[in-house]
């Protein structure tokens, strides 16, 4: 139903918004509520910069994903350390994905990479043929893919389909979900950038496990992952400060550290988590037949 | 249009009463939130109705009217600076002059037509909101798209029996607005092209002039509920431009009795409360809205007020005869 | 690679996809009088049938054909009998329910089966010739949909058709000579139904499989059924495929974003300029 406020109980301890949309009202419940807000995923400025600009007033909310800079620097290291110069991004006409062109522009350029090709479909119907042809047809050494919903798929078809053979990059999301990837052409290499991953380190492997034993897929990516890993540090934070009380909450996340799937999370003056650190860096896996490897950062031996 | 009989207008005095008194009865502030909601709700499906039910003219793209409103307000008040009230009245402004376009080339359109230019428009608006953004003036990003754009409240925590009442007194203004237009000599007029264009033509009746008047009552108070989202939600996405939304006007007028204006507006407040307030869990709750849509409409094919309205007629007008 | 040449063929496959659609809901708009809402979640059902027929080791999508029709077909006459030829004296309430029904359908769907997407997989293009890849899914549909529209057009004008179109255009008389109205009505909604669905199944390797697939594709049918009008098969064809070709080619040359944006415009610039729809052998038909 289009009519439809968020699910807004009030009385409860926290929230989880998850699309940019309801984040932006769950975020003005939360300032006159009261209740501590941790963002999983909608990575736009927007939601830190009400933080910045009026933390009296939106002190509450805290964003567990990374930030869209963030989330350009981590591919751009990848894609730097592959030696690649030339790249291509598609993505979905949203305004997320235009954001991360702007900043992935800015991250590969110093890794001295440039933009050979960069394009936007429309979300409810995808050009995808035109664009996979003109994309096939500028030779890009890589493909940055940046649409998280099922078209992504589609787009991987088609490209292959249409004799492209350079490795593609996914933001994550559907790509992520092993069920679809097992289904994709795999005549050229298909990149995920995922937030945490089986077998990067031991809290990862663990949480990917018991995901699976319990739903019997694995976990996607950073949809799964970082909803959890919220929730974690939330109920973390909760036993940190001793009380539910959101003002000692709050302290208590802006001062600590938290261990998560993903890593140790630590948050900046306006309430981001710090990704791009060792203790906090994503993964980027490769699929292969029967299952993902992780490409980079080289997970340590333990 | 027959008066209502006794019964009904008692029915609705009561349950206006109720709705009267429901903050003072204590209620979740959740349920407020929901019940404010459904009178916006109720107050843009009553308007879907002056065009689609009482003028017979199917609209499929009503959301565009709504999201005029709502994007107005957002774009003025945040990135033009202007007082929540300017904008307000600027935004019903535009929902009219955008009703007027449309209702005029819907003149010399037949039924279908008039769905399928509707319907494209719709979806035009939804796609251009959905891709366009707006650089902010605040910060390195940008607004639109898929976040929508925020609208600068002159107000900081509003009390919910405001918003409540407020509401409230705007779905019963345009309610009571439009049932008298709907029986005014206009509101004949519309209904009688309703019945058959060509009739109404070759009785000298200038079609063009009176579609285009319906689709611009229509816009007004579609607008004027797409304001009061605004002020109440704060925020315009791209949604309010979306076919969900604009389906759901027909769909509820069709449910509560399309030309009846208060059947829809009673289904949409009724359907939209019970689904969105009592706890039932979203899968299950767009399965049973969908089972109560064929439902209702099997049983009811005129929609409840409307298949009602056809009984009491014909009980009318065959007094102690059987009743079909 | 010829850009120009493959941004033709790839539209004249676009376009086919939405004619495939286009032809059962104008076989339904004419005959059973109904704007079919519920045609995109038929399509969307024989997509997913494909899917669980690959899942269980079936990938070959021909052999989702048959229980994609037989399936949808029960579906739609059980439509056609419970609800639509009941409600048939209130034309919107019929639109509106089928809408209900699609709604219903796009919810079983999530609850089944996740509102994820799912896929199959593709195999590789067919043939490249001289530089043009000619995809595999895109042959697919344009043989489905010109084969569907070619038997519909050979059947209309058969004597197994002539009850439908007698139906299609005097009902009242079509019951008064002793046909059975009812039953040619549910028949037909199944069949179209059908339809639908082995275009979805057909259709499915090429796409990710969705709860709300159908719903574009539905639109865009609809589009192309209304500004046809329903009684020129070929000009139906024609149509699809030229709304297909204008969204490819504004999608290379101009903006990939705003395709579906300029189609749309199309849409109501076409509509402003021709009141009376496009056809120009509709007859005047007063609605």
């Amino acid at each position: 139903m289009a009519f439809t406020l968020p699910e807004l109980p009030y009385d409860t301890t926290a929230l989880e918004p998850y699309l940019s949309a309801e984040t932006f009202v769950v975020v003005e419940v939360a300032a006159a509520r009261k209740p501590v807000v941790m963002v999983p995923v909608a990575a736009t400025a927007e939601i830190t910069d009400l933080v910045r600009r009026e933390y009296d007033r939106y002190r509450y909310v805290f964003r567990v994903g990374y930030s869209i800079p963030q989330w350009a620097e981590m591919m751009a290291g990848f894609i730097g350390r592959q030696g690649f110069t030339r790249y291509a991004f598609v993505g979905a006409g949203i305004r997320w994905n235009r954001e991360l062109t702007r900043e992935l522009k800015e991250a590969l350029t110093r890794h001295k990479a440039a933009p050979v090709y960069e394009a936007f479909y429309s979300s409810r119907n995808p050009a995808f043929e035109s664009v996979a042809v003109a994309a096939v047809s500028e030779a890009p050494q890589i493909l940055v893919l940046g649409d998280p919903g099922g078209n992504s798929a589609e787009f991987v078809k088609r490209v292959r389909e249409g004799g492209g053979t350079f490795p593609i990059l996914s933001v994550g999301g559907a790509l992520g979900d092993a069920r679809i990837a097992s289904t994709l052409p795999l005549s050229a290499p298909l990149y995920v950038q995922a937030a945490a991953w089986k077998g990067a380190s031991e809290a990862a492997t663990r949480y990917a496990e018991m995901f699976e034993r319990r739903y019997g897929y694995a976990p996607v990516g950073y949809s799964d992952t970082l909803p959890f890993d919220a929730a974690t540090l939330l109920f973390q934070a909760v036993r940190a400060a001793g009380r539910t009380d959101s003002d000692a909450v709050v302290k208590a996340l802006e001062a600590g550290a938290f261990r998560g799937v993903a890593g140790t999370y630590r948050f900046d003056a306006s309430h981001q988590a710090v990704w791009g650190t060792p203790e906090l860096h994503g993964n980027v896996i490769r699929w292969e037949q029967g299952g993902a490897r992780i490409v980079f950062p080289v997970p340590e031996k333990r | 249009m027959t008066p209502f009989p006794r019964r009904t207008i008692g029915a609705l005095a009561l349950g206006a009463g109720m709705l009267l008194l429901l903050p003072l009865a204590g209620l979740d502030r959740f349920l407020l939130d929901v019940l404010v909601s459904g009178f916006l709700l109720a107050a843009y499906v009553g308007s879907w109705d002056i065009v689609g039910g009482v003028a017979g003219q199917i609209c499929l793209g009503h959301a565009l009217f709504f999201g005029t409103a709502t994007y107005s307000c957002a774009l003025l008040t945040s990135l033009a600076g202007w007082p929540f009230a300017a904008a307000g009245a600027a935004a019903l402004l535009l929902s009219t002059a955008v009703a007027a376009v449309v209702g005029t080339f819907s003149g010399r359109l037949k039924g279908p037509f008039i769905a399928l230019l509707t319907l494209a428009l719709g979806e035009l608006a939804h796609e251009v909101m959905l891709g366009q953004t707006f650089f902010s003036p605040r910060g390195a990003y940008s607004w639109g798209g898929e976040g929508g754009i925020p609208v600068a409240l002159p107000w900081e925590n509003p009390s919910p029996w405001a918003s409540y009442y407020g509401a409230l007194l705007f779905l019963f203004v345009s309610t009571w607005g439009m049932t008298r237009i709907a029986r005014s000599k206009e509101g004949l007029l519309w209904s009688a092209i309703s019945g058959s264009e060509l009739t109404a033509r070759a009785s000298g009746v200038d079609v063009a002039r009176h579609k285009r008047r319906a689709f611009l009552v229509a816009g007004l108070l579609a607008g004027a509920a797409g304001v009061g989202f605004a002020a109440h939600v704060g925020r315009a996405t791209a949604a309010d431009f979306s076919l969900e939304l604009s389906f759901q006007a027909a769909t509820f007028a069709a449910i509560g009795g399309r030309g009846t204006i208060v059947g829809p507006v009673v289904a949409a407040l009724l359907l939209h409360t019970l689904f969105q307030g009592a706890g039932i869990a979203p899968a299950a709750r767009v399965l049973l809205y969908a089972l109560a849509l064929l439902l209702i409409l099997r049983f009811f094919p005129a929609g409840v007020a409307g298949t009602l309205r056809e009984r009491f007629r014909m009980r009318r007008m065959a007094p102690g005869g059987p009743s079909p | 690679m010829h850009p120009f040449a493959q941004i033709l063929l790839d539209g004249i496959f676009t376009g086919s996809t939405y004619a495939l659609m286009a032809a059962g809901l104008a076989l339904i708009l004419g005959v059973v009088k109904v704007v079919n809402l519920s045609h995109g979640a038929f399509f969307s059902l024989g997509a997913y049938i494909a899917y669980v027929l690959s899942t269980k080791g079936v990938s070959h999508p021909a052999a989702a054909v048959l229980p994609a029709a037989l399936i949808a077909f029960a579906f739609g006459v059980f439509l056609g009998k419970s609800f639509i030829n009941p409600v048939r004296s209130h034309p919107f309430s019929v639109a509106v329910g089928t809408l209900g029904f699609a709604i219903l359908f796009e919810q079983a769907a999530q609850m089944l089966w996740g509102p994820h997407p799912v896929s199959i997989g593709a195999d590789p293009p067919w043939a490249v010739a001289s530089g043009v890849i000619v995809r595999r899914w895109g042959a697919v549909s344009l043989a489905a949909s010109a084969g569907i529209l070619f038997a519909l057009a050979l059947f209309l004008r058969s004597r197994w058709g002539l009850p439908v179109k007698l139906i299609a255009e005097e009902e009242e008389i079509a019951g008064s000579v002793g046909m059975d109205v009812e039953k040619i009505r549910y028949l037909t909604f199944g069949f179209a139904s059908a339809a639908a669905a082995v275009a979805g199944a057909l259709l499915a390797p090429a796409t990710s499989i969705t709860p709300t697939m159908g719903r574009v594709p539905l639109i865009l049918s609809l589009i192309v059924v209304i500004a046809s009008g329903m009684e020129n098969v070929l000009f139906l064809f024609l149509l699809a495929v030229g709304l297909g070709l204008w969204s490819n080619a504004f999608a290379f040359f101009l903006s990939p974003q705003w395709s579906y944006v300029s189609l749309l415009a199309g849409i109501c610039l076409l509509l402003l300029l021709r009141p009376s729809g496009l056809s120009a052998t509709a007859p005047g038909r007063d609605y």
